[in-house]
């Protein structure tokens, strides 16, 4: 009886070391996936990469600088003669880069896994699992040094890359804002300090991640979802259990009233979230552009109105990126991003419309 | 010797190039390889198939639209056989033919939407299931214009098209590929949760398409 007791606290004991050990490793993917994110936005780098994608594989070069506080980003296709991409993005803070939070948790569970070597340099694979069919899995390998992805996978459910990328040759340039990178390792260093326990704990509570985000306020993923800019400076409130958008107000010809157009997702899958809504210049005039994201995984939808007859186009598929374009209620909508096309699928049928007139006094 | 170490070498390449392993100088010359050797061609296309077959193991299968069309011109090309007409059972009740033709019309129906729907759009399954409607109409009409047993050379019905399960795609044009390009963009610039990958899709894509 007593040797049975002992034998079963020890499983017991064992079992509860695993979950934490477990707990433990998501914790340290989740913070190792947040430095990444930071480094790849605040470092200066450059460097060739092949990118693997639908069996063709592409020699591409890359620069990223910062500029008068703004990242600029050039792209090179090495093997054709094409003009550079060049993606720039406005001035930004630590604070406004994406995080993975735990509530992230709910629809993707994160793993270390093993060593690897890439480039030369070694670096920690990090997993991002999904927990059901709606997202690819995300497999990276990260510096160990500057904590940028040297390498990165994303895998379908039926365990087959859909797309790829490995770095042949890396090189941190400079970091031009020192007090930024000291503030960046300043609350890095904060954010892993302390025993594991306590570290766990700050991270079930989300203290960690907003302290490594160089300590500016984050709301919770609830708020900022509810959070939608309509590209104004202004931001607006929106339900985010019904994914409620407000477009940008259209005065009528007279200006007695606005019309508006409130586009509703419902139900959106499990995880996704509006982030926000804007207007788009497109070839056709402007469109309207949703952003709809699980954190790691987004999806745009955009809506543009019909004037000659709806057409319906085939899905597109490149890589992990997927294009599906459908016709509702005399609305052009068209779905993009790096999810399976079912996903985009179930997103767009769950769109609705509600028409608003208000009058003005 | 030196042939057969030669070709040992090759096929270790050869599974390297088709699971995406090999180098690309081993890829190089392996092609160059394939362009010369006509039973590395044939072996190319063995591994190939296999390799498809093992991946396509779990796919689910789907019956493409010109099934039942390719059913039809293969009995036309059939040989006629001997016709002897069958005469009815003359203790069969009056009203048994026509029931059990309604049912087998309705069962045939019932299959070809189950399999021609697999892994379709709500669109194509609305398509579909019309096309499957047209022909159990058809079926139940030709039952009640022959007899059971009835000559399937001379009875010539027109072949039952599928095409409209297709849904009519439109040609992408132009214009519309600009846009297409221009809703990439945006999605890199505005929607992009990672930094590098948003801008190496736009790059691929815009070679692509």
């Amino acid at each position: 009886m007593q040797l049975t007791s002992r034998v079963l606290s020890s499983i017991v004991v064992a079992l509860s070391m695993m979950g934490l050990s477990a707990q433990l490793f998501a914790n340290d993917a989740v913070i190792l996936l947040n430095q990444m994110n930071d480094a790849l936005h605040t470092l200066e780098y450059q460097g060739k990469l092949v990118y693997l994608k639908d069996g063709e594989a592409y020699n591409l070069s890359i620069k990223h600088v910062i500029e008068n506080g703004a990242e600029k980003e050039i792209v090179t296709l090495l093997d054709e003669n094409s003009d550079d991409y060049v993606r720039e993005s406005s001035a930004f803070s630590l604070s406004a880069l994406p995080k993975i939070t735990p509530q992230m948790q709910q629809v993707y569970s994160f793993d270390i896994g093993g060593m690897g070597k890439v480039a030369g340099r070694p670096c920690r694979i990090v997993l991002a699992r999904p927990k059901d069919r709606k997202r690819y899995l995300q497999k990276y390998c990260i510096d160990l040094d500057r904590s940028v992805v040297l390498k990165y996978s994303l895998i379908n459910q039926h365990h087959q890359p859909v797309e790829r990328f490995m770095f042949t040759d890396f090189e941190v340039i400079s970091t031009p804002d020192e007090d930024l990178e000291e503030s960046q390792l300043q609350h890095s260093v904060t954010a892993l300090a302390g025993t594991p326990h306590e570290l766990a704990n700050r991270i079930q509570t989300g203290s960690a991640l907003q302290e490594s985000a160089s300590g500016a306020d984050i709301l919770p993923l609830t708020d900022m979802d509810a959070v939608v800019s309509n590209g104004a400076g202004n931001a607006n409130r929106a339900s985010a259990d019904t994914g409620f958008v407000r477009q940008p107000q259209k005065a009528e010809v007279g200006g007695v009233s606005v019309q508006h157009t409130e586009w509703f997702f419902d139900p959106l899958p499990a995880g996704f979230r509006i982030v926000s809504s804007d207007k788009v210049k497109s070839s056709s005039g402007e469109d309207d552009q949703i952003v709809i994201s699980d954190g790691l995984s987004s999806v745009s939808v955009f809506f543009s109105t019909n004037n000659q007859p709806a057409k319906a186009y085939k899905p597109i598929r490149s890589g992990a990126l997927n294009i599906l374009t459908r016709n509702y209620q005399g609305y052009t909508v068209t779905l993009v991003g790096e999810v399976p096309e079912s996903t985009l699928q179930d997103i767009y049928e769950g769109i609705k419309r509600k028409r608003v007139t208000i009058d003005k006094q | 010797m030196s042939n057969t170490t030669k070709h040992t070498t090759q096929t270790e390449y050869l599974s390297a190039l088709l699971d995406d392993e090999a180098g690309a100088f081993e890829k190089r010359r392996l092609l160059d390889d394939v362009q010369q050797d006509q039973k590395l061609q044939q072996k190319v296309a063995t591994y190939s198939l296999i390799g498809e077959a093992m991946r396509n193991e779990h796919a689910s299968v789907t019956v493409r639209a010109n099934f039942l069309t390719g059913i039809h011109d293969q009995l036309a090309t059939e040989p006629a056989y001997n016709k002897v007409h069958i005469k009815p059972a003359a203790n069969q009740p009056s009203w048994f033919k026509p029931v059990t033709g309604m049912a087998l019309a309705a069962s045939l129906a019932a299959i070809i939407v189950v399999g021609v729907t697999t892994n379709q759009s709500p669109q194509k399954w609305q398509a579909s299931q019309q096309g499957a409607q047209v022909l159990a109409l058809q079926a139940t009409q030709s039952n009640e214009n022959n007899s059971v047993g009835a000559d399937l050379t001379a009875k010539k019905t027109e072949p039952l098209s599928l095409a409209t399960s297709e849904p009519q795609y439109a040609v992408p044009n132009a214009a519309w590929r600009k846009r297409l390009k221009s809703y990439v963009n945006s999605h890199v610039k505005y929607a992009s949760t990672s930094a590098i990958m948003p801008s190496v899709r736009a790059v691929s894509y815009a070679a692509n398409f």
